[in-house]
C-alpha cells in the first residue's frame, strides 16, 4: 500500500512537469525560479530554501488565503510536512516528526514574529492557534524549521522555529477591512493599514492592523461520568453550577456544555520602518474557557486569561564595506491568570467546604539588547561570518491563591516567587561557499543563564548542488530548552514540590539529510532524520524518603501520601523520514502539493523503556489542490489533511496487550475554499469554507473518570463547519 | 564547558562587536533592503533575458553584463561582486555571459558604454537615488539593453526589470514603457507571470 503511493506520488512529480511542458515551454523554467522559497529564520539573512542550513518550509499569504486557512495550526496541518498539531477545544499541542511532548504549552517550538521570539520567560509558552494573536491579514509568510535550532536563538528551539513574517507597506497598501465567521460559533473583525511615506527626507513605513476574535460554542455534550463523594464532606456533588442546565443528579459529572466555551482575543501588531530604524509594537489578549476546565462542569468563571505586551526596536548600520552592525533593544510583558473553580472541598484548602477558586498567576518582564555584526570578508557573499551577543534581563513572578467560595477571602498567596534573571549568550555562524556548488554554514552559541547555567548549542550545514535544480544537504544540529520558571518554582503543598535549581536544560541532537529537486515548476524533498533527546522534564513521583523530607520542609502539606516533583528523568529516541512535493501548472492557474512525514519515537523513563509518546502522531501529512478558474470565477481549492493511529493523552503502556481505547484511530480532515472578486465591487472579496473531520473525538479526555457506561470520554471534535468572510481592501 | 570559559567567549564576542564599531570608517546609513538574494536575481534576471526577442541581435555571440557599481558606496560594491560572482560561467538564451564592471559616471557616459561595449544587459547595484536613476532611465532610452535593478523601488525611477519579494517568493516587475524604449520585447507568456508596470 505504501509502495503504491509512493508510486503515486513519484508518478505526480514527473506527469504534471511532461502534461504542461508543451503549454508552457517558454516560461516553465522561469515560473520554476519564481517558486523558489526564500526564508530567513535558519541564518538570520534572506536565502534560498533550497541551500538553508535546515529543513524549511515555507507558507505563504496566498495559500493561506486561498485553502482558507485562519490559524497558525491550520497552517501546519494543511500545508506544510514535519510538524503537526493536535487540537481539543481552543487548545493547541504542537509537535514535529514523530515527537510532540504534551502539556508543554509549545514550549518545544520557538515562535517568532519577525525575529521577535514569543515564547514568554515565565513558563516558555507559545500558542499555535488563534491565541498566537497576530492579526492573520498581516502575514506576508510563516517559515517552519524543522530540527534543532537554538544555534541562533537559545532556548526552545528543539523541535524546530516558526516565524510569522508581517507584510512591507507595499504589499499592504492602503486600508483594509476584513470581516469573517465559523458559522455561527465565531467572528473575526479586523481592520489594517499600510502607508509608505517620507519622514525627515528619508523612506518610511507603516503597517498596522486591529483584529478581534471571539468565539461561542458549538454546544456540546459531555457524561455521564460518576463522581465519588467529595473526600472531604462526605456530599454528593452537583458538578453544573447552571441549575436550569442540570441533566444529571448530583454526583454525575457532564451535560450540555454551553456556558463556558469561549474566547475572546483582540489583538494589534504595528511595524514601523524609518531609515535605518525599524520598530515593533504588539498587544494581544486570549481569554478562553471550556465546559471540562474546572472541577465543576460548564461553569464560565473557571478561564484562562494571557496577555502580552512586546517592543522590537532594531536599528541597522553599515561600518564599512565588510562589516554591518544591527542592534535589537526588545522587551516584553506577559501575564497569564488561570481561574479554575470548584464546588468540591476536596480541591480546596481546609475549611474551605464549599469549595474555592484557585487561580494561578503568573508574569514575566523582560528586556534585552541583540547586537549583532556581520562580516563579508570577500564583499560578495562568500565568506559571511555573523556574530552576535544577546543579554537579557527577567522578572518573573507567580503566585497561587485559593479563595473559597462563600467568604470571598484567601489566606493570601500560596508558592509564591519572584526572582529576577539574567542571562547572556553569545553566537557565531560562519557561512563559507567553498565553490558555486558547494556551501558550509557551521555555527555555535553559548548562553550563560541565572535560571540553569549553561549551555552550547553548535550546528553544522553541507549543501552541495551536484546537478542543475538538485540540491543535496547533510546537517547536524542540537538545541536546548531551559527548565522553565514553573518547572523550577512551581510548589502545590497538596501535590507538587518544587523542581529546584538543579535541573538541568533538556537537550537535543540531531542528524539529518535530504534532498531537494527542482523539475520546472514543481519542487520535491525527501528528508531522513536521527535524533537524540535527554534529560526530558517530567513530572515523577518522589520515594518516600523525599515526600517526608518534603513534609518535614513545609513544601507538603502533613499527612499527604503521594508527592510529585518535575525531574530530569526522561528520554527520547526518534528516526524517521518526510517527504514534500509542491508545484503549479496551467500558466500557474494550478497549485498542487502533498506531504507525507513517518516516524518512529521512542520514549524511556524510569521502570519503562520504549513507550509510545502519547499524542504524538508518527504517520501524517497532507494534499492541497486549487485551481483559478477564469472570468471572474472563484478560485477553488480543496485540502485534506490526514493523522495515522496515534496514543491518546490517557495511554499507558502496557508490557503486554494495549487497550484498543487508548489510541486515535486514523483520521482525515479537510476543507473545501471558494474565494474571489466580488463583481462589480472593486476591492471586496470573498471567502467561503467548509470543513469536514471523519473523527468524533480528539485524542483528549474530557474528565479523569470513566463513563458510566464503561471507557473513557473523549473531547468531541467539531465535524461540520460552515465558514463565510469577506473583506474590503480600498485607497490603494 | 565552565562559566569562566563562556564567559571569555562572551567576552571574545563583544570584543568582536566592538571593535570594527570603533574603526575610523564613519558609520554610514544602514544597506537597502535587496529582499531577493543576489544569485537568484541573476538567475531570473538571465532566465528573462532569454525572453527577450531581441537578445540575439544585442548578443549574437555573447551576453556582456555590465554591472553598475556606485563608487564609495559599500552595499553598491558587495552587491555588484556578488552579482560578478553568480554571473561567472552562466549563459543567457544559450549564449555564454561575459561580466563587465563599471562605476556609474553619468547617464551619458553610461550609454556611450553601452553601445561601444556592445552591451546587452545592465545590472543596477544598490546605492543610487531617485534623480540618478531617472538619469540612467533617460541615457538608456532609445538604447537597445536590459536594464534590470538589485531593489524593487529601481522599477519606479530607472530600470526595465526589478524584483521583490512576496510572500517568501521572488517577483518580477517589468516597466513596458522602458522595456519598448530600449527594445526589450519580452513574450506574451512571460508578461502574464510578472508585474507589470504600465
Amino acid at each position: 500500500m505504501k509502495h503504491a503511493a509512493l508510486a503515486l506520488v513519484l508518478a505526480a512529480v514527473a506527469l504534471p512537469a511532461r502534461a504542461f511542458a508543451q503549454e508552457s515551454q517558454d516560461t516553465s523554467e522561469l515560473e520554476g525560479l519564481l517558486n523558489t522559497s526564500v526564508v530567513s529564520a535558519p541564518s538570520k539573512t534572506n536565502e534560498a530554501v533550497s541551500t538553508a542550513p535546515a529543513a524549511s518550509v515555507v507558507l505563504t499569504a496566498e495559500d493561506l488565503r486561498r485553502y482558507g486557512i485562519r490559524s497558525l495550526d491550520e497552517a501546519i496541518n494543511y500545508l506544510a510536512y514535519g510538524m503537526a498539531t493536535e487540537k481539543a477545544f481552543q487548545s493547541t499541542e504542537i509537535g514535529a516528526r514523530g515527537v510532540l511532548l504534551g502539556s508543554d504549552f509549545g514550549s518545544h517550538v520557538l515562535l517568532m514574529v519577525d525575529g521577535h521570539v514569543l515564547n514568554e520567560s515565565w513558563s516558555a509558552t507559545a500558542y499555535f492557534d488563534r491565541a498566537t494573536t497576530i492579526p492573520f491579514e498581516l502575514i506576508d509568510h510563516i517559515e517552519l524549521v524543522l530540527g534543532p535550532g537554538s544555534v541562533l536563538y537559545g532556548s526552545s528551539a528543539m523541535l524546530g522555529i516558526v516565524q510569522v513574517v508581517t507584510k512591507r507597506a507595499k504589499d499592504f497598501q492602503g486600508v483594509h477591512v476584513v470581516v469573517e465567521s465559523e458559522l455561527p460559533v465565531s467572528v473575526r473583525g479586523a481592520v489594517g493599514i499600510g502607508k509608505r511615506f517620507q519622514l525627515l527626507g528619508r523612506d518610511a513605513e507603516v503597517v498596522f492592523e486591529l483584529e478581534h476574535y471571539e468565539q461561542h460554542g458549538p454546544t456540546l455534550n459531555f457524561g455521564p461520568i460518576q463522581g465519588d463523594p467529595d473526600s472531604v464532606t462526605g456530599e454528593l456533588r452537583n458538578y453544573d453550577p447552571n441549575k436550569k442546565d442540570r441533566i444529571y443528579p448530583a454526583g454525575v459529572w457532564g451535560g450540555r456544555g454551553n456556558d463556558a466555551y469561549f474566547t475572546k482575543a483582540p489583538s494589534a501588531y504595528l511595524k514601523l520602518r524609518a531609515g535605518d530604524f525599524e520598530v515593533a509594537l504588539r498587544g494581544a489578549l486570549d481569554k478562553r474557557t471550556y465546559p471540562t476546565n474546572s472541577g465543576n462542569f460548564d461553569d464560565p468563571t473557571s478561564y484562562e486569561l494571557d496577555r502580552w505586551l512586546n517592543l522590537d526596536i532594531k536599528h541597522t548600520a553599515s561600518l564599512s564595506a565588510v562589516a554591518q552592525l544591527s542592534t535589537r533593544l526588545y522587551a516584553d510583558s506577559y501575564d497569564y491568570n488561570e481561574y479554575w473553580s470548584s464546588n468540591g472541598a476536596e480541591d480546596c484548602l481546609e475549611g474551605q467546604d464549599a469549595g474555592c477558586l484557585w487561580r494561578l498567576h503568573g508574569a514575566a518582564q523582560s528586556v534585552g539588547l541583540e547586537p549583532q555584526l556581520t562580516l563579508d570578508w570577500f564583499q560578495d557573499g562568500r565568506a559571511v561570518t555573523l556574530v552576535g551577543i544577546d543579554g537579557r534581563i527577567k522578572h518573573i513572578a507567580s503566585a497561587v491563591t485559593f479563595t473559597d467560595n462563600l467568604t470571598g477571602t484567601n489566606p493570601g498567596p500560596l508558592g509564591a516567587y519572584s526572582p529576577t534573571e539574567k542571562a547572556l549568550a553569545a553566537y557565531l555562524q560562519q557561512t563559507f561557499w567553498a565553490t558555486k556548488w558547494a556551501a558550509l554554514n557551521a555555527g555555535v552559541r553559548a548562553d550563560i543563564d541565572d535560571r540553569f547555567g549553561s549551555a552550547v548549542s553548535p550546528r553544522a550545514a553541507l549543501a552541495v548542488l551536484p546537478w542543475r535544480g538538485g540540491t543535496l544537504k547533510a546537517i547536524y544540529s542540537e538545541a536546548f530548552r531551559a527548565p522553565t520558571a514553573f518547572d523550577i518554582y512551581y510548589n502545590d503543598p497538596s501535590t507538587q514540590v518544587p523542581g529546584g535549581k538543579d535541573l538541568r536544560p533538556e537537550k537535543v541532537r540531531s542528524v539529518e539529510g535530504m534532498l531537494e529537486q527542482h523539475l520546472g515548476t514543481q519542487t520535491l524533498h525527501v528528508g531522513v532524520f536521527r535524533s537524540w533527546w535527554e534529560d526530558l522534564l517530567l513530572l515523577s513521583p518522589v520515594d518516600s524518603e523525599q515526600l517526608q523530607a518534603n513534609i518535614d520542609k513545609g513544601l507538603l502539606q502533613a499527612g499527604v501520601e503521594n508527592g510529585y516533583q518535575v525531574q530530569n528523568v526522561s528520554r527520547v529516541r526518534n528516526v524517521g523520514f518526510d517527504f514534500g512535493f509542491e508545484g503549479s501548472a496551467a500558466s500557474r492557474k494550478l497549485h498542487y502539493g502533498v506531504n507525507v512525514t513517518e516516524a518512529i519515537a521512542r520514549r524511556d523513563e524510569p521502570n519503562q523503556s520504549g513507550q509510545l509518546l502519547a499524542l504524538a502522531a508518527q504517520t501524517f501529512g497532507n494534499a492541497r489542490i486549487a485551481y483559478d478558474l477564469p472570468s471572474g470565477l472563484p478560485t477553488v481549492a480543496l485540502v485534506a489533511r490526514w493523522v495515522g493511529r496515534r496514543p491518546t493523552d490517557v495511554y499507558v503502556p502496557l508490557t503486554d496487550a494495549e487497550p484498543n481505547s487508548s489510541f486515535a484511530q486514523p483520521s482525515v480532515e479537510g476543507r473545501l475554499t471558494l474565494s474571489g472578486a466580488v463583481p462589480g465591487l472593486t476591492g471586496l472579496s470573498y471567502r467561503l469554507t467548509t470543513n469536514y473531520n471523519t473523527a468524533k473525538r480528539t485524542l483528549y479526555s474530557t474528565h479523569g473518570g470513566t463513563l458510566i457506561s464503561g471507557g473513557h470520554e473523549f473531547i468531541p471534535t467539531d465535524r461540520l463547519r460552515f465558514g463565510a468572510g469577506l473583506q474590503y481592501d480600498f485607497w490603494r | 564547558m565552565g562559566r569562566r570559559l563562556l564567559l571569555r567567549v562572551a567576552l571574545g564576542c563583544v570584543t568582536c562587536v566592538l571593535v570594527p564599531c570603533l574603526v575610523p570608517s564613519g558609520v554610514a546609513l544602514a544597506d537597502e533592503d535587496v529582499a531577493v538574494p543576489v544569485p537568484l536575481q541573476i538567475e531570473l534576471l538571465l532566465k528573462v533575458a532569454g525572453y527577450d526577442k531581441n537578445l540575439a541581435a544585442r548578443a549574437p555571440s555573447v551576453v556582456r553584463v555590465l554591472v553598475l557599481t556606485k563608487g564609495g558606496n559599500a552595499q553598491s560594491s558587495r552587491v555588484g561582486q556578488a552579482a560578478a560572482r553568480a554571473l561567472e560561467g552562466k549563459t543567457a538564451g544559450n549564449r555564454p555571459v561575459e561580466v563587465v564592471s563599471g562605476a556609474f559616471m553619468g547617464g551619458p557616459a553610461l550609454a556611450a558604454h553601452v553601445k561601444e561595449g556592445k552591451l546587452a544587459i545592465v545590472y543596477v547595484t544598490p546605492g543610487f537615488d531617485a534623480s540618478e536613476m531617472n538619469s540612467i532611465a533617460m541615457s538608456l532610452a532609445g538604447v537597445s539593453v536590459l536594464s534590470a535593478g538589485a531593489l524593487t523601488r529601481f522599477i519606479d525611477d530607472g530600470v526595465v526589470l526589478s524584483f521583490e519579494l512576496v510572500s517568501g517568493k521572488p517577483k518580477l516587475l517589468v516597466h513596458l514603457k522602458r522595456a519598448h524604449d530600449q527594445s526589450v520585447e519580452l513574450s506574451s507568456q512571460v508578461l502574464k507571470i510578472v508585474r507589470v508596470i504600465e
